[in-house]
């Protein structure tokens, strides 16, 4: 079934099949902190790609929900395939409003697999947080949860023998590692367009307030085939200790890839066990706006190694390694905890999520309430207009099992328009923090907190099934909502539009599996283990090991869209 | 005076000593890691933040991680999962193993060739993943412990150990017994089996380890949580908070959900998981040895 790597584009490709991931290293940066944003796509067997109009006509008419407004505005996309900025909450909301006016569901019954990062809740039976969520929306589900490591071997191992739930989450990452999904989703899911394309979605006010650029991602074979789970636009940012950097009146806005240098030497001090940098060389990627994959010039696709930033880049990451600006234990181990350097002072700077961000204040503030953390604006090597990478629109996947009658079908999407409520609703709170009172109780500053019964039963479940727009929420330090807020309103306008946007595309897996052998190369010469002089053989050798046919592909499918 | 063999000399003094230190060098290199996972799990938050990882000197004492971990209900449901579907594994896993090995170690028994050229071949061809998963469906096991013991039942290895070594019981001693009229069911039960108390240990040792240690198959095969298996349950612990991918992007991080365990869980899973094993390995160890060099010196 697998089709050769390096299959180009077909008639059928062109009208809307598949493909998942658009030319993007940063849309690894949804795999989360156990991986590196730009990691390795393990390919998928065919390559193909769907064209952006097509995509778009597919996608329910967007309707935002009026019930909620973010402290912080954001900025909806109207870039194809690019996630906008949600907006940010500084406080929670007082008195959360309801989202829906009527029950969603109607007394069903449905199983739904989803995966978990976390200790697993006790069962429907035993679990009062479920049997409530459950009697809220009017039907039942009842969880399969599946361990999120080993998550793609059992839904490879159900989607081919047929056993499939009536609701599968499937999260885009496992779905690159499915060889063929393109045939496999037409075989196991329901096809939703006939239900959700338009101003067919009116019954689901919520799944019409997901954004348009996510739903783009859920087209599968021409077809909308699932729900998606929204996502931010940006992979990563250069984080920096903010208390340390006031306090010792360091430059917290560098404008060059020279000053971020000149940075390192002041801060860098291993005799008080203090280094300036963790590893940020996928920041400096940006720095030295290094196209996210491809880059399209006088008619000629180039590819990021091949560009000549690319090599400045590697000469600016080997003096700070080799002037030992960056943590030893970070130079020495893939595996250094960043966090645990960053959060003992031990880094200032280093390259995460914004997640990070969030993660770093709930481990600190409270022992240390002056910790603060914020990000660099985004800058150019050479002072010029910066570049920032994007990730993709969605990133995980709701599907409805083939064959489901309509009624039940409609039912369904119904439970998941119940759990795309969004932040500040009372479906929301109750779906994540469960019943006030028994699960958990509020704050001074009005936040749920969960209870013991609550961290026994409560768990992301129901989050897992759909999305709703993400929004910044991090209400118990509104000092970082608002710092965070300008960052990615300040970074959006320098989001970097890829030949591709808009435009499907399932990597062919010999480029993917180039990715890794190839950036070890240059690895070794960041380190000074190879001389800067090698990359012309480095990229000489990836060209003959598939970059050149890839450039092929890539330029059939911008011809193909009329973009070439 | 009669010489013995240097090597059946008595040390010397000095010899005695390096011996001894060597010795105890390696024990304690054994020994140190148990007892640091052991005493982290008994320490409080503040002595292993203090300690900045792996705590080897005892400070404040606390069985808060345990209490942590069975709290809920879930891992202690799943603990008993685990020893039943240890022990009904083991007794199916047994039982099955002796007697296919019992049968293709007797010369001339029916299609034994084939039969131990199939089994054999498992050792070099596994299943896949679907054809396993397949398999299991269609026997309509999925969401049944069975399905936790059924397609590991018998390991090759084991039976191929246990063949041989009931090859290596002399012939007379079944044939006397045969003379005096015992079926091949008899002489099974009163000749063979006691003869190789050893090696059944051994191999029963073997298999009790693999089904408590049982999680891919979990995994794959129950989709119904209230089954885990601990293994499963312990290990959705140790991920908590590592990969949710929303945690990445930072803005949809789940709010009120707790941190990253600390270590002292960590370890406290380390210690229920390990603790059935270290128990019971003692009263089986002193057959190891004789029951796993069975293959090697049986022509």
């Amino acid at each position: 079934m697998n089709r050769p790597p390096g299959a180009t584009t077909t008639r059928r490709g062109f009208l809307g099949l598949v493909g998942l991931s658009a030319a993007m290293a940063a849309g690894g940066g949804l795999l989360g902190a156990c991986s590196t944003p730009s990691g390795p796509r393990p390919g998928s067997g065919g390559a193909t790609a769907a064209a952006a109009e097509k995509l778009t006509s597919l996608a329910p008419a967007y309707t935002p929900f009026p019930g909620v407004r973010p402290d912080i505005p954001g900025i909806v996309s109207d870039l194809p395939g690019i996630p906008g900025v949600g907006g940010g909450f500084t406080t929670y909301p007082t008195s959360p409003v309801p989202a829906l006016t009527r029950k969603a569901g109607r007394g069903g019954s449905y199983k739904a697999m989803t995966p978990l990062w976390g200790p697993v809740p006790p069962g429907l039976a035993d679990n009062s947080y479920f049997q409530a969520a459950n009697a809220d929306i009017g039907a039942t589900v009842e969880f399969q949860i599946t361990d999120g490591t080993v998550y793609v071997d059992k839904a490879i191992a159900r989607l081919a023998s047929g056993d499939i739930p009536d609701i599968m989450v499937i999260p885009s990452w496992e779905i690159e590692k499915m060889a063929d999904f393109n045939q496999a989703v037409d075989k196991a899911f329901e096809d939703l367009t006939p239900y959700l394309q338009g101003d067919k979605v009116t019954p689901y006010p919520l799944l019409a307030n997901l954004p348009t650029a996510a739903w783009e991602w859920s087209v599968w074979n021409g077809r909308l085939m699932a729900v998606p789970f929204p996502t931010e636009p940006f992979p990563f940012a250069l984080l920096y200790r903010k208390d340390l950097f006031e306090r010792n009146g360091w430059n917290t806005a560098p404008k060059n890839a020279d000053e971020l240098y000149r940075l390192g030497k002041e801060i860098t001090d291993p005799k008080g066990k203090r280094w300036a940098f963790g590893d940020i060389h996928e920041m400096v990627w940006t720095i030295f706006r290094i196209p996210q994959e491809w880059r399209y010039e006088g008619g000629r696709l180039v590819h990021k190694y091949e560009t000549p930033e690319y090599e400045q880049m590697l000469e600016f990451m080997r003096r700070l390694f080799a002037e030992e600006l960056i943590h030893p234990s970070v130079v020495s181990s893939k595996g250094a905890n960043e966090k645990d350097l960053i959060g003992g002072g031990q880094i200032t700077v280093y390259r995460d999520g914004l997640g990070g961000w969030k993660e770093l204040l709930q481990q600190h503030r409270g022992k240390n309430p002056d910790f603060a953390l914020d990000a660099f604006p985004v800058f150019a090597h050479d002072g010029g207009k910066p570049l920032m990478y994007h990730n993709n629109a969605a990133g995980i996947f709701t599907f409805v099992k083939k064959g489901t009658p309509k009624e039940k079908v409609e039912e369904i999407l119904s439970i998941l328009n119940w759990c795309a409520a969004p932040y500040g609703t009372k479906e929301y709170e109750l779906s994540n923090f469960g019943v006030e009172g028994k699960h958990f109780t509020r704050d001074d500053k009005n936040v749920p907190q969960l209870n013991d019964l609550g961290r026994k039963e409560v768990a992301p479940t129901y989050l897992f099934l759909g999305g709703r727009p993400i929004f910044v929420d991090w209400v118990a330090y509104p000092d970082a909502v608002k710092a965070n807020m300008e960052w990615q309103q300040a970074t959006f306008p320098h989001v970097e539009k890829t030949p591709f946007d808009g435009i499907r595309i399932q990597r062919p897996s010999r480029f993917s599996g180039l990715q890794v052998p190839t950036e070890d190369k240059f690895t070794d010469i960041m380190r000074g283990r190879r001389p800067v002089s090698d990359v012309k053989q480095i990229v000489a050798e990836w060209r003959r090991d598939g970059g050149d046919e890839a450039r092929d592909f890539y330029m059939k499918i911008l011809r193909d869209n009329g973009r070439a | 005076m009669m010489t013995s063999p240097p090597w059946a000399e008595r040390p010397g003094r000095a010899g005695g000593l390096a011996k001894g230190l060597v010795l105890t060098f390696v024990v304690a290199a054994v020994l140190f890691p148990i007892y640091m996972v052991v005493l982290t799990s008994l320490s409080t938050q503040e002595a292993v933040s203090r300690a900045g990882g792996l705590v080897t000197a005892p400070g404040e004492l606390s069985l808060a991680a345990y209490r942590q971990l069975f709290a809920g209900g879930v891992v202690t449901r799943a603990v008993l999962v685990s020893l039943g579907v240890t022990a009904a594994g083991t007794a199916i896993s047994l039982g099955v193993t002796v007697l296919a090995a019992y049968g293709l170690s007797r010369p001339g028994s029916l299609m034994h060739r084939p039969l131990l050229f199939l089994v054999l071949l498992t050792f070099l061809f596994g299943p896949g993943l679907i054809p396993s998963y397949l398999l299991v469906s269609s026997l309509g096991l999925v969401d049944s412990y069975w399905a936790l013991i059924l397609p590991t039942a018998v390991t090759a290895f084991n039976l191929v150990v246990m063949r041989s070594f009931f090859m290596s019981i002399p012939g007379e001693v079944t044939d006397s017994a045969r003379i005096d009229g015992a079926s091949e069911f008899r002489i099974l039960r009163r000749i063979v089996l006691p003869m190789s108390k050893g090696v059944t240990a051994v191999i029963g040792l073997f298999y009790a380890v693999g089904y408590w240690n049982s999680f891919f198959n979990a995994v794959l095969y129950l989709n119904d949580n209230a089954k885990w298996p601990l293994q499963v349950v312990l290990r959705q612990y140790v991920l908590q908070g590592q990969s949710l991918f929303v945690g990445q992007s930072g803005t949809g991080t789940i709010p009120g959900q707790a941190l990253p365990p600390g270590l002292a869980v960590q370890m406290a899973i380390v210690v229920v998981a390990l603790v059935p094993v270290l128990f019971v390995y003692p009263f089986v160890q002193r057959h190891f040895t004789k029951g796993v060099i069975v293959g090697a010196v049986k022509g």
